[in-house]
């Protein structure tokens, strides 16, 4: 079992507060059922369109672990392994990722089908209670030094090959570059057993993912689902904004689902216009 | 087929000839281990993962994805230092 204080620790606190999920209108439909929010993917973070990610997080840790106080040559070679290996299934690290704002132009663009998707609104403490480890992305560099400055320090005991990986990789996950700042992100990590994981087809590939709720029987509480900018729903009139055809597919399924007393549903403000 | 265990001390045999190859073994994470060598001494981290890369590892191309970590060491090293 992972100790996750290791990392969260050196976190900004996970309050209970909203978090965002950007994704496609069509996915609700296997993210939501009767009960609530029961389905969610995480994926291991090298199969995420950036790629590089991991290896910001893990070239910040390689510089602090190299400096005085060095870390052990066993933390010091598994960076450098893990830089510059394939990685395993033992070590790969599932993530989901949230935002702290709900209604961000650059997500809607990047996550949710160029603004025509939505964001599922829910509480950073429930996703905190389903994840091995979760908590805010770190940008600043000279934040990201002393985060791992600090999580380094605390692996100087451990010495098991496999859980030094994991938590290695976990701390990579929480750096990114600063670009990426207005996402502000809140990241869910699962380090499944082998016999959780699934495949699905992307692009004639194979992804590894979880259904970290499915497995456990676990919802999450859908606060709000923002609809997209590129729907323009916000320039509607109320009454023509709720009869919207995609207004109301949404509040259907909420209804259907026995959320439609509880879940809000809202356009987003943005102005912006895809054509 | 992936590499097998005794195929990849070979490997490591060939790239690093004082290695003691007792310390290579098969784990559920993949075949890893400790190879100790006086090629390591004076290299850096970076530089010792790199011989192993080149040397063991991308020889073995596909059928080395089986192969975990594999610690490089110099003599009288220790891999908790």
């Amino acid at each position: 079992m992972i100790d996750r204080s290791i990392i969260e620790d050196f976190l900004a606190p996970t309050i209970s507060t909203e978090v965002a999920h950007y994704t496609r209108i069509g996915t609700l439909c296997h993210m939501i059922s009767p009960g609530g929010w029961s389905s969610a993917r995480a994926t291991p973070v090298q199969f995420l369109n950036d790629r590089r990610e991991l290896a910001l997080g893990l070239d910040v840790l390689r510089n602090v672990a190299g400096k005085r106080p060095e870390s052990s040559r066993q933390v010091r070679d598994l960076i450098e392994r893990l830089i510059t290996s394939h990685g395993s299934l033992a070590t790969d690290a599932f993530q989901m990722s949230f935002s702290g704002q709900r209604d961000e132009l650059g997500q809607w663009r990047a996550y949710a089908a160029n603004g025509y998707g939505c964001s599922v609104v829910t509480d950073a403490s429930a996703v905190r209670a389903i994840a091995d480890i979760a908590g805010w992305v770190i940008y600043e560099p000279e934040k990201q030094a002393s985060f791992a400055y600090k999580v380094l320090n605390r692996l100087r005991g451990e010495r098991q090959e496999e859980v030094l990986m994991q938590l290695i990789t976990a701390a990579a996950s929480f750096m990114k570059d600063e670009g990426f700042k207005p996402e502000a992100e809140f990241r869910l990590l699962r380090f499944p057993p082998a016999s959780e994981v699934e495949f699905r087809e992307n692009g004639e590939r194979l992804v590894p993912f979880v259904d970290f709720l499915k497995k456990a029987g676990a919802t999450l509480p859908v606060k709000k689902i923002m609809i997209g900018p590129s729907w323009q729903l916000a320039e509607l009139l109320p009454g023509e904004r709720n009869r919207n055809h995609v207004v109301q597919g949404i509040q259907r399924l909420l209804t259907a689902s026995g959320l439609g007393k509880t879940a809000e549903i809202l356009p987003s403000a943005i102005p912006y216009d895809p054509r | 087929m992936p590499a097998t265990l005794d195929e990849v001390r070979a490997a490591i045999h060939v790239a690093f000839p004082d290695a003691d190859l007792d310390k290579i073994e098969e784990r559920d994470s993949g075949i890893g281990g400790i190879i100790v060598s006086r090629e390591f001494a004076g290299l850096d981290v970076s530089q010792r993962n790199q011989l192993i890369n080149e040397k063991v590892l991308y020889p073995l191309g596909l059928r080395g994805l089986n192969v975990g970590v594999l610690y490089a060491l110099a003599p009288r090293e220790t891999l908790y230092d």
